[in-house]
């Protein structure tokens, strides 16, 4: 045996542990070697003494610190029964020398039971009733109610082959029965369908040559009748024009009388304006009879 | 009936069936909204809205996607929508611990004497998961009490999977803290 392998066996030595042949090898060489007895001797005299609960705490805090936060980084997998072997081992090693980690451990062992049965929290009775106002088709009002009845037909998988016959049964009571209505539709159709498109031009253009003939026959009465008011109507203004221009005279004197001041010029010319209007209008009218345009012009 | 067979008959229009999926998931769906907007009123409104959007959304539901994480996933969205346009969020301590804070568990089978621990109990998990943040109570909700997998919380929220099992985890933690300190406080 060597030194390494009697240094590897020296724990088991001292606990009693050693199968008997390893007991006899390490004996034997303990007796042929000084620092290899000197050294069992000091492990038999070392007896464990219990060093308190706060050492190891101490020596964490001035070493590596603390090994809460990675026990508890682990604590969800041990309480779920997902972590085994030495880590499992590691962490309630942990576990034992920690309350307030153990602590936790105990709450998360409570909570792993109860916190699935919330996912079911019952409403209040009306809840389902209302629900079902917000959603079913049979509450719904007015456009809204026609319109999802429409979704709901439209959307049945047949929908196209029941639409066409119904179309088909609807055409058939409208057209091809006795009482039908309609009945004599299809026939109509189907002439109207025959007709030729050039025989009904050639039709069309009867109506414009009666148009022609009727123009032809009274288009020069009309034309006539509006020349006879034409000549009438400037035979009547003739003797009007003499008036008139009697008036535009009668009415520059007054504005010239009035400008320079001649009031009693200006009065008696806006006599004479009067009697020019007077004239005019009766003439107009047919009231008076036609005056000589040149008897008063001065 | 099966959830396929259901989920087929509400996208044909069938009332009843459609009926029949509220009923089976008006708890699930009422419990989520409940963690969430950690109100009974809110979370009403907010399981309200999210059958709606459901019910609207069911012709777009892929059948070979699984019906839960999806149904989860629109319920997330529906109240971190709502949480956005809520202005003003009581404290957690202020809920009221009655009868009547919506907290009934779909399941109360158990005896009195074990109704009342549970009752008790989840009570204490819900005051301490009020005192956690936004991010690890949504954790908590998605992966403890929804049961999601990793997988499927790490698609929901567009993280990596590493990511989201330390954000578990410390999750996990923290909430067994607070756990502990409503436990041993006086």
């Amino acid at each position: 045996m060597t030194c390494d392998r009697f240094e590897a066996l020296l724990e088991e030595m001292t606990e009693g542990r050693l199968p008997a042949d390893l007991a006899r090898l390490a004996e034997e060489h303990a007796a042929g070697c000084a620092a290899c007895r000197d050294l069992a001797a000091l492990a038999l005299a070392a007896e464990p003494i219990d060093p308190g609960a706060t050492l190891a705490a101490d020596v964490l805090a001035r070493t590596s610190g603390p090994a809460c936060e990675a026990a508890c980084d682990r604590l969800g997998d041990l309480v779920d029964g997902l972590l085994a072997g030495r880590d499992r081992e590691l962490v309630e090693l942990h576990l034992r020398g920690c309350p307030e980690c153990d602590s936790i451990r105990a709450s998360m062992l409570w909570l792993s039971t109860r916190l699935a049965p919330m996912a079911e929290i019952s409403p209040d009775a009306r809840f389902l009733g209302d629900v079902l106002n917000a959603t079913s088709a049979r509450r719904a009002e007015g456009a809204g109610r026609l319109r999802l009845w429409w979704a709901r037909l439209a959307q049945r998988p047949r929908f196209a082959l029941e639409a066409a016959y119904v179309a088909a049964l609807v055409v058939w009571l409208l057209t091809g029965t006795p009482a039908s209505p309609l009945r004599g539709m299809p026939r109509q159709a189907l002439e109207l369908a025959r007709v030729n498109p050039i025989e009904l031009l050639e039709d069309s253009v009867q109506p414009a040559a009666l148009g022609r003939q009727v123009w032809s026959a009274t288009g020069s009465r009309v034309v006539r009748r509006a020349d006879e008011a034409s000549e009438r109507a400037a035979g009547r203004l003739a003797p009007v024009a003499g008036r008139t221009g009697l008036l535009g005279l009668h009415a520059k004197q007054m504005v010239g009388a009035l400008l320079s001041g001649n009031l009693s010029e200006g009065a008696a010319r806006l006599e004479e304006v009067s009697a020019d209007v007077k004239g005019i209008w009766n003439e107009l009218t047919g009231t008076a009879a036609p005056i000589d345009p040149n008897a008063q012009q001065t | 009936m099966e959830l396929a067979e259901l989920l087929k008959r509400c996208r044909q229009g069938d009332e009843l069936a459609w009926e029949a999926l509220v009923r089976q998931y008006q708890s699930r769906v009422y419990g989520l909204a409940f963690h969430f907007m950690r109100n009974p009123e809110e979370a009403r409104d907010a399981a309200q809205e999210i059958f709606v959007k459901l019910y609207r959304g069911l012709g777009s539901f892929n059948e070979t996607e699984a019906f839960l994480p999806w149904m989860l996933r629109l319920g997330r969205n529906v109240c971190l929508d709502l949480l956005r346009r809520r202005k003003a969020r009581p404290p957690a301590e202020d809920l009221s611990l009655d009868r009547d804070d919506g907290l009934e568990l779909a399941d109360e089978a158990a005896g009195p004497e074990r109704a009342a621990e549970a009752s008790s109990s989840r009570r204490l998990i819900h005051r301490a998961l009020g005192r956690m943040s936004d991010t690890h109570r949504e954790m908590i909700v998605l992966k403890e009490i929804e049961g999601l997998k990793l997988e499927e919380i790490a698609s929901m929220l567009g993280l990596p999977v590493g990511t989201v099992k330390s954000r578990s985890n410390r999750a996990r933690l923290e909430l067994a803290r607070a756990v502990r300190a409503l436990r041993t406080s006086p």
